[in-house]
């Protein structure tokens, strides 16, 4: 019997073969195929074909379930640009991947440690949305870390 | 890229050191709303201080506002800005008008709890809590004219030699340097070097009606002795240098909080090194090392409790002349590692006179550098280096 087999759509239109085995340890994809038997193509319209690219690599990966830990901090590791690891983090939400979403943000935190207010900032794309005054007010609040 | 979710800014910001959490939490008003969540600092102080997992303590942080507080109070380390100012030692020592305001009143022994966890090579190996200060209340006139202190173990050095083993040990397993022999030791002091890099210390008092808490410790040793008083025996001095003014009449007092070690065996046939810890006691002294009695410590520790707190560990150091008459002791390197104090950069080198307990003079050079280079990850160090002459 062969294994069945899955079609991925990237938000840029793009398919993504996959075995359904490895890919309904995306709980997310688990409950469609449970649904609807997921017949043909599952469309993720807020994922990026580069994203999607990860997240099969990393859905792909034979492992045994003792060296899994290392296996997604690897992994992780070596992607370490914080904007793809936040859109890999978000894929991995939307798919519902624990381990890889949790992996994700731990080595984002990792990386912007000791980061300053402003470097914070412009490393999670955050835009102030404060006056001056409501920022002063919260830096002073936090005066102890300054 | 599209705004994140807020889901994953809770797991990121989770994840992170109190005081990037803190920048964080000044970026934006999202940030600045999940930054409320006590659960963020109440995770953050459980990393950092075991012991406040107790459930006790838990509702003690809970009764004096909150972890987030508790963590803005205890984690910057106390400094006081004016031994950075004072030039010479007879500054701090001068008189200064005092006078007994009558405060004591406010003041009651069972106000205070002791929330202590030491760590070695980043392990716990002990988190205690004392409930009031041990033995006050009793007799009251008593502790008020006694020397101070707070025991961290029931029993102190007196009682020591009775074969007690210490409530906490550690051996090779938790990475002790093996020692084939006390008279080695003596010679290449590897198991004191270890332990005086390797152990870190909070002491934080809270004073539960007034509502405020510090941490008086330095987290790593200020100073110390090798081989005192006998060659087994091994001293690690903590603490902080607080404000004693309208109190005693001496502008600062030293709260300095020793940890006495006793190596309980060597490398044998059939046994391996062994330290055990024998005592952890806090204790009050002016710059002399007069101790303070109960009545006055009262005052100066609820004044602790009030007085300037610093993220930049290395003026924190230089605020703490300790040392029996000399400059200042080393600081070991260490890594933030979002548990450990946070260093901020900076670089003084110090000159020092150190008098060893064998009457040795050894003249050294301390360099201190830190370095901050936050687009490679987190790495700042103080490197010691030391010319013996």
């Amino acid at each position: 019997m062969s294994k069945k087999t899955l079609t991925l759509m990237s938000k840029d239109k793009q398919l993504f073969n996959i075995e359904e085995h490895l890919a309904v340890q995306s709980v997310t994809i688990r409950n469609m195929v449970k649904e609807d038997g997921a017949s043909s193509v599952i469309p993720l319209p807020r994922v990026d074909s580069e994203t999607l690219a990860l997240v099969i690599e990393y859905l792909n990966r034979q492992q045994a379930p003792e060296e899994d830990e290392d296996y997604v901090k690897k992994f992780v590791d070596e992607r370490g640009e914080i904007p793809t690891l936040l859109e890999l983090a978000q894929a991995a939400l939307d798919l519902d991947i624990k381990k890889l979403m949790d992996a994700a943000c731990m080595k984002v935190a990792d990386l912007i440690k000791d980061f300053t207010l402003e470097e914070v900032r412009e490393a999670l794309r955050i835009e102030n949305d404060r006056t001056p005054e409501e920022e002063k007010a919260i830096r002073d609040e936090f005066q102890w870390a300054f | 890229m599209d705004m994140l979710n807020s889901d994953l800014f809770y797991n990121i910001l989770r994840r992170l050191d109190g005081a990037t959490l803190a920048s964080a939490s000044c970026t934006c008003s999202a940030f600045c709303a999940i930054s409320k969540e006590e659960r963020l600092w109440e995770d953050l102080c459980s990393l950092t201080w075991p012991s406040t997992k107790r459930d006790d303590v838990k509702s003690l942080i809970s009764s004096i506002g909150g972890f987030k507080k508790f963590y803005a109070d205890c984690f910057p380390l106390i400094i006081n800005k004016d031994v950075l100012e004072f030039r010479w030692r007879e500054e701090w020592m001068g008189p200064e008008c005092y006078g007994d305001d009558g405060e004591l009143e406010n003041v009651s022994p069972s106000d205070f709890v002791s929330i202590v966890d030491i760590r070695y090579k980043e392990k716990t190996i002990c988190s205690k809590v004392v409930w009031g200060i041990p033995n006050a209340g009793v007799y009251d006139g008593w502790f008020s004219d006694c020397p101070f202190r707070i025991d961290l173990f029931g029993y102190s050095a007196s009682d020591d030699d009775d074969g007690h083993p210490g409530e906490v040990m550690l051996s090779v397993s938790d990475g002790l340097p093996p020692v084939t022999s006390i008279e080695k030791e003596r010679k290449d002091g590897n198991l004191w070097r270890d332990l005086r890099d390797g152990i870190q210390l909070s002491w934080i008092v809270v004073n539960s009606k007034s509502r405020r808490a510090a941490n008086l410790s330095s987290w790593h040793a200020l100073d110390g002795q090798r081989h005192q008083p006998t060659s087994n025996d091994f001293m690690l001095h903590f603490g902080t240098v607080i404000r004693a003014k309208n109190i005693l009449p001496y502008r600062v007092v030293k709260c300095v909080i020793g940890m006495k070690f006793r190596v309980s065996h060597v490398e044998d046939s059939g046994a391996h090194t062994r330290v055990e810890v024998k005592e952890a006691c806090l204790q009050l002294g002016d710059m002399e090392g007069r101790h303070v009695n109960g009545g006055k410590s009262l005052m100066v520790l609820n004044k602790a409790l009030s007085c300037d707190r610093s993220m930049n560990y290395g003026l924190v150091v230089k605020s703490c002349p300790f040392g029996s008459n000399h400059g200042l002791f080393l600081v070991p390197s260490f890594k933030s590692t979002g548990q450990g104090p946070k260093t901020k950069p900076y670089s003084q080198s110090y000159g020092f006179l150190n008098t060893t307990p064998f009457g040795s003079v050894i003249m050294g050079l301390h360099e201190y550098q830190g370095r901050h280079t936050p687009h490679q990850g987190p790495h700042q160090e103080v490197s010691i280096v030391h010319k013996f002459y």
